[in-house]
């Protein structure tokens, strides 16, 4: 249970408070509902490369690191589909650095040329270690545009491709901070030793006088449904074959999402899950393979992938995925399997919340979603999916029709 | 009154670390348990630290190996029967084996630990490393190993240690894929009745800890009590060529690493010698992340680090970068180190990264599993706690003088290892 206080101030900023006295430190954690979703499909990577120049200096204060080591703290973001998330770190005492640092970039960037250019160059090498120095690195650049054909979550967040981010200019980095970066479109945890006073008292002082902007909602176009299987075949230099699938699943907003994740689990969460002793331990198809939900917050996917053994041809691998999968869309789950995924899925919750840094995003993320209290709620929705619910979920989502499979494969010289 | 947006709001600084009690016992049996309390959460986390690490393995992944077997079969149940019972608890268990100890975590909700440690005990006592499951993890391990292998940072990392220490050395060896393929399960057995033995064991444990908590983990009784041979001492054997190019056709960046042998944390310069690795590349602020990533944009991160080991330790800088900025990011990483040895430390910037250093320290204080984590690098070095208490001490009065004379006496370039993996 996660003890919250929510308030908003009077240009629409979200704010939430959580207490804990039993640590010196506060946590400033802060969203601006903005990801790669939000992105001109012909400038993509956008809303990470302007991550980075969120670092570059702000209106008032030229640089954003060194005041807050000076104080102690620590900081650091990411950026997704969805979302754009800054966190910092203090000494209890020293918040109000935090207060300072963050509203002033709130306020205004310094838009300079320079540390557009910089940043460019480090994004550009960030795209090249992360998705194309590594095996199988490219794969969501691959995957991701077979699943989806309409909805922006068809590139991923680093971006389509190098050029988008080589294009930007300083006038494109201006329009995206109009547009997104303004106390309405922003939700702010204060999470520590703190109390709601101070915290209402800092927050009026420092993010009070920033104006509030209209903001242009732009309605994403939906996803429509999937009518027949996708199916793409790659190769690279890479030491074994790959198989993914991703199937179209219900974003996190959506009473089904919780039977799709516990489905997830059955099939691979755990060294006693489905796919481990069936198709690696018994059946020896796979090297290793898992399952997940990508837990979006417009409609995401359900994602398996697994290494081929050696002589093991893909087909045949995938064949011995779809088994399981016709298992799960046939035959009621036993009320133990169920119960030990709940179990498993109360424990991740409990050990996910753990410290102030966790809690603080955890009730962001509850309040972009919606309903702060979800982060005590949730729990209940797990608890709640029966045998039935898992079933459904399998018939409604792990369906052929439903699939894009990518084979990706070693390269035959 | 207006906001001045310009000015700073002011700050304090840490004065004083406080430390959750480790309160030492021992179980009926003899082994020496740690206690850490605290936190609201009703969960625990327990460590059980063998003496098993690869230190003691006369084959290549044998250590690692009984470590990951451990839960993949007993005398009385099968791999799918124990994973089920842990997995219905709601547990998560973690394995890792390094050169120096051989470790079994558990994290489990408090109203479950009493069914957790029935299980991890009969583990303990009756493990049987069945044949299948040893192929299963061969298997599977190779493969993951096959896939590191395409990698530049694996492979700059692989040849760093190994030129440092000699591949035959536990902190310079590394597998081959098939090294995995060619363990047999007697060997495992005969590794696990060896060195699984309550003699070298330690338990830490950490959370909200009850009486019966305390209670459950005095009554564990372990059936080995073998006592170990002694470690051989192993002398490292460095490449005689410090400079080591890999080439990797096809990939796009190479990867960088640039150190040499250091000491362990019982050294008498350890502790201000983590205060210069923060200035070079311990942190954003660092010397290195400013020029290379910040200044000139030619790389997604640079750092340093002091690495230590029992006995033993390394002190490396390492990075990836495109592969035709390779030299330039090579002079500048060695332009830093001179400058170390050159000039004095700006007097802000000093302040800045002691602040930050006592910063960086206090957040791993945050709660008892982190706690826990201090705890036992005291625990495995025999430091007492005045150990960090001095730390806060010695961060706040090393001066630039004390930097200048620590860079010159450690930082010397004909000692360095320069390792790049890349392509041509």
């Amino acid at each position: 249970m996660i003890h919250f206080s929510e308030f908003t101030l009077s240009n629409g900023l979200k704010v939430i408070h959580h207490r804990d006295e039993s640590t010196p430190l506060v946590v400033m954690n802060i969203l601006y509902k903005v990801g790669a979703r939000n992105e001109d499909p012909g400038k993509t990577g956008f809303a990470h490369l302007f991550e980075h120049l969120m670092f570059g200096g702000s209106v008032n204060i030229p640089e954003y690191d060194t005041p807050l080591q000076q104080a102690s703290g620590e900081n650091n973001a990411f950026t997704n589909n969805d979302i754009t998330n800054y966190y910092l770190t203090l000494p209890a005492q020293n918040i109000e650095t935090g207060f300072w640092l963050e509203s002033d970039r709130m306020l205004s960037l310094a838009f300079s040329s320079e540390s557009l250019e910089i940043q460019r160059s480090v994004v550009i090498e960030e795209f090249k270690q992360r998705y194309l120095n590594q095996p199988y690195g490219d794969v969501w650049l691959k995957l991701r545009p077979l699943a989806y054909k309409v909805h922006p979550y068809r590139w991923p967040t680093i971006g389509k491709e190098i050029k988008h981010i080589e294009n930007a200019t300083l006038n494109d980095v201006k329009a995206f901070f109009k547009n997104h970066y303004c106390p309405n479109n922003a939700i702010m945890c204060v999470a520590g030793n703190i109390t709601l006073e101070r915290v209402k008292e800092l927050s009026e002082k420092w993010f009070g006088p920033i104006p509030a902007q209209p903001i242009e909602i732009i309605e994403l176009p939906a996803e429509p449904p999937q009518q027949k299987e996708r199916r793409e075949t790659v190769s690279a230099k890479v030491p074994a074959d790959a198989i993914y699938m991703a199937f179209h699943c219900p974003g996190r907003r959506d009473p089904r999402y919780y039977a799709a994740d516990l489905l997830t689990d059955i099939l691979s969460r755990g060294r006693s899950s489905r796919l481990l002793n069936s198709l690696v331990k018994e059946q020896k198809l796979f090297s290793e393979i898992g399952a997940y939900i990508t837990g979006d917050a417009d409609p995401g996917l359900i994602v398996i992938e697994g290494k081929v053994n050696q002589g093991v041809s893909p087909e045949k691998a995938e064949m011995g995925v779809r088994a399981e999968l016709t298992k799960l869309m046939t035959e009621l789950v036993s009320v133990g399997e169920l119960n030990k995924v709940k179990t498993k899925a109360e424990s991740t919750i409990v050990f996910g919340e753990m410290g102030i840094l966790n809690k603080g995003m955890a009730l962001c993320y509850a309040t972009f979603l919606g309903n702060t209290n979800l982060v005590n709620e949730e729990l209940a929705f797990y608890q709640n999916v029966s045998s039935t619910d898992i079933k459904k979920a399998a018939v409604d989502f792990l369906s052929e029709s439903n699939c894009s499979t990518l084979h990706y494969l070693t390269e035959r010289a | 009154m207006t906001l001045n947006r310009k000015i700073a709001p002011g700050f304090g600084h840490i004065t004083a670390f406080s430390f959750l009690p480790v309160v030492a016992s021992k179980t009926d049996g003899g082994v020496p348990c740690y206690f850490i309390n605290g936190g609201d959460e009703d969960v625990v986390k327990i460590d059980f630290i063998f003496d098993a690490g690869s230190k003691r393995q006369h084959k290549t992944c044998l250590a690692a190996a009984t470590n990951s077997l451990l839960m993949e079969g007993t005398r009385q149940h099968n791999s799918l029967e124990l994973a089920d019972k842990l997995d219905s608890l709601g547990a998560f268990i973690q394995n890792s084996c390094s050169a120096d100890d051989a470790t079994v975590s558990i994290y489990s909700l408090n109203k479950n630990i009493g069914l957790c440690l029935e299980v991890i005990n009969e583990i303990f006592n009756e493990a049987s490393f069945p044949e299948k499951e040893l192929h299963t993890y061969a298997n599977t391990q190779a493969g993951r190993l096959r896939i590191s292998q395409k990698k530049t940072d694996y492979l700059c990392r692989k040849a760093f240690y190994a030129s440092i220490f000699g591949a035959e050395h536990p902190y310079g060896r590394s597998a081959n894929p098939e090294d995995y393929l060619n363990l047999q399960r007697e060997e495992l057995a005969s590794f696990f009745f060896e060195n699984y033995s309550a003699n070298g064991l330690k338990i830490i444990c950490s959370g909200k800890i009850t009486e019966d908590i305390q209670l459950r983990i005095h009554q564990l009784t372990f059936k080995n009590n073998k006592l170990q041979s002694n470690l051989p001492r192993f002398e490292p054997k460095p490449h005689f060529n410090k400079k080591q190019f890999i080439a990797h056709s096809e990939s796009v960046q190479s990867t960088i690493r640039i150190g040499k042998r250091m000491f362990d944390r019982t050294h008498e310069d350890y502790r201000p010698m983590q205060l210069l690795n923060l200035i070079l590349g311990g942190y954003f602020g660092s010397r290195l992340m400013k020029n290379i990533r910040e200044e000139k944009g030619l790389t997604y991160g640079i750092f340093s680090s002091l690495e230590s080991f029992r006995g033993d330790g390394v002190f490396y800088i390492s990075t990836d970068v495109n592969n035709d900025s390779r030299a330039s990011a090579v002079n500048e990483i060695y332009h830093e180190i001179e400058r170390l040895k050159q000039e004095p430390i700006p007097k802000e910037e000093l302040e800045i990264a002691k602040n930050y250093f006592l910063g960086a320290f206090l957040r791993g204080l945050d709660g008892a599993f982190l706690q826990s984590e201090k705890a036992k690098t005291l625990i495995d070095y025999n430091l007492k706690q005045e150990y960090y208490t001095e730390l806060f001490k010695i961060i706040k009065e090393t001066d630039s003088d004390r930097l200048i004379y620590l860079a010159n006496k450690y930082l010397g370039n004909n000692d360095f290892y320069e390792i790049i993996c890349g392509s041509q």
